[in-house]
């Protein structure tokens, strides 16, 4: 496995506490990775010591499976917190102080990321009287300015509208496919990363919990279909005899939930009524991520 | 590094506070001007005398805090800094390029305080003033002036990165310019008769008493080599702290 990002024991302490705690994440390449925790979990300092703005207090990591990170860090885009921009120019001229600053050779690489980020007509417009989408798009023209392999993006939603919102993810997917750009991001809005991520890691209280794909969420979340019937043991029968069904449980009276052949829900019912099981409900069901995320971090989700 | 350098150039051209500065510091060269014509005192004053005025307080010095502490501590404020230190640059390359810039606008703000007080001399004393004695003595004077007003600048600088906020740092500043200043001159009276006067060591108060003419060989490589030792120890002290300290 070609891992872009791997850390080892990565820990971050501020005084006493340790905002981040022996924290081993693999990143895969051409991954899109969400990275999920409440506030103050620990992403952002998390974020900031990959990208070399915090220096680690312990552990290792490697960047594209080398350790020389000063090298390596030149393959990365970042858009942490708010995006670093100079209030007093327009978003020409700070992509043009960055491209200075970078080396860039090409001057028209300004113009294509403003183009990308739907920034071009903006022109002599002061950063400092943009609006927040319009901020975070440019925090994420910054954050491509040098073609990055892997982009480490925290929270770009914030602040977007729905159709903001669209525009960045449809930006990340076309970066991530078309480009093969790693993208390691964190978003509060979990309905939107689970339909860009496919890979997924949780942070509470500074500590990985829990790393998965996202081909493994839909077991996780356990998608169901959920019947109410008048005859619980009736039901079952017809579900293992009839449809050949095992994995199923009853996790109150009357209520059957099936984990197997949910491709064809219509059979199950018309095969229960047929055996002579009163259906009163029957529909799919499922943990969203939110849902998953708020049962393992154990309280709801705040920030969002 | 060139890359780094002319970004920060690029910043610095479009910088309002750098124009302000200048501005400011061209005016008060003229306010003082009309206040020593108002006064009937100009026939008093030598050219030279008057072209340096301006160093004369620690008014050079705060403007000089004023700007450094905005040019600095902007980077922090908006988070460009992060875009440029996450991304692979070097640290000590990073400090050294806003460094140099820092002190490239300095100069450009100090000569814009003496070109503004040639002007003067020429309107109120007229061009016959200027000799060759007058250019001679006012190369070494404004070399001098400049060397030590850049190993400031390198203190202002450590200083705004150690606040990396705007308030913090200007107060810092300002108290760099104002505070040694008058300790040393304490202390001076508490030395008087060693031998030994605490306030030739600091810039400040090296920079207003410089002498008009009669430069000794002595008293300039004493002015560079301190000017020097406060840039190194400066400037070494930054690029260490920014090395180490993270980044918010």
């Amino acid at each position: 496995m070609e891992y872009v990002l791997q850390t080892e024991r990565l820990t971050k302490r501020y005084g006493k506490v340790n905002v981040v705690e022996d924290v081993s994440m693999h990143v895969r390449k051409g991954s899109i990775y969400g990275f999920i925790g409440k506030n103050g979990a620990g992403k952002t300092t998390f974020m900031r010591m990959v990208s070399g703005l915090a220096m680690p207090t312990a552990g290792t990591m490697k960047l594209f499976g080398s350790e020389e990170l000063e090298k390596e860090r030149l393959r990365i885009g970042t858009l942490i917190e708010a995006p670093g921009a100079l209030g007093g120019m327009s978003a020409r001229e700070n992509l043009e102080v960055l491209r200075r600053s970078f080396g860039i050779q090409e001057k028209e690489r300004v113009e294509e990321m403003l183009s990308l980020t739907g920034l071009s007509d903006t022109g002599r417009k002061k950063v400092k009287n943009f609006s927040m989408g319009m901020k975070q798009r440019l925090g994420i023209a910054i954050s491509l300015m040098r073609s990055p392999d892997l982009l480490i993006l925290d929270e770009p939603m914030n602040g977007l509208d729905p159709a903001g919102i669209r525009e960045v993810r449809e930006l990340l997917l076309k970066l991530n496919h078309e480009k093969q750009i790693t993208i390691l991001i964190s978003s509060h809005i979990l309905d939107e990363l689970s339909r860009i991520a496919t890979d997924y890691g949780i942070i509470r209280e500074g500590r990985l919990i829990e790393e998965f794909r996202a081909s493994d969420l839909e077991k996780r979340c356990r998608r169901c279909l959920k019947l109410s019937v008048d005859d619980p043991g009736r039901a079952a029968a017809v579900l293992e005899q009839i449809l050949s069904i095992q994995n199923y449980d009853t996790p109150e009276p009357g209520i059957l939930r099936v984990f197997e052949g949910l491709e064809d829900t219509a059979g199950i019912n018309k095969a229960l009524v047929e055996g002579g099981v009163s259906l009163k409900e029957s529909y799919l069901t499922g943990q969203s991520l939110e849902g998953y995320f708020v049962e393992l971090v154990g309280e709801e989700l705040t920030g969002k | 590094m060139m890359g780094l350098f002319r970004a920060e150039i690029y910043k610095l051209v479009r910088n309002k506070a750098l124009y302000i500065c200048i501005a400011v510091t061209i005016g008060v060269v003229i306010l003082m001007y009309l206040m020593l014509a108002s006064a009937g005192v100009m026939a008093e004053n030598s050219l030279m005398e008057l072209a340096g005025q301006i160093f004369s307080g620690d008014f050079i010095p705060c403007i000089l805090a004023i700007f450094v502490s905005i040019f600095v501590i902007e980077e922090y404020g908006s988070g460009m800094m992060k875009n440029v230190a996450g991304k692979g640059a070097e640290r000590w390359k990073i400090f050294l390029a806003k460094l140099m810039v820092a002190e490239l606008a300095s100069v450009l703000l100090i000569l814009a305080g003496i070109g503004a007080g040639l002007f003067g001399g020429w309107i109120w004393k007229g061009s016959s003033s200027f000799t060759g004695e007058f250019w001679q003595n006012l190369l070494i004077y404004a070399g001098l002036q400049i060397l030590m007003e850049m190993a400031l600048v390198a203190v202002y600088v450590l200083g705004s990165d150690l606040c990396r906020n705007y308030a913090a740092g200007i107060s810092l500043g300002i108290a760099i310019s104002f505070f040694p200043l008058v300790l040393a001159e304490v202390l001076d009276m508490k030395f008087q008769g060693k031998g030994f006067a605490l306030s030739d060591y600091w810039l400040v108060t090296r920079s207003i008493n410089c002498p008009y003419e009669g430069f000794t060989k002595e008293y300039v490589l004493k002015t560079i080599l301190i000017a020097g030792l406060w840039f190194v120890l400066a400037s070494g002290a930054g690029i260490r702290h920014f090395s180490r300290r993270d980044i918010n």
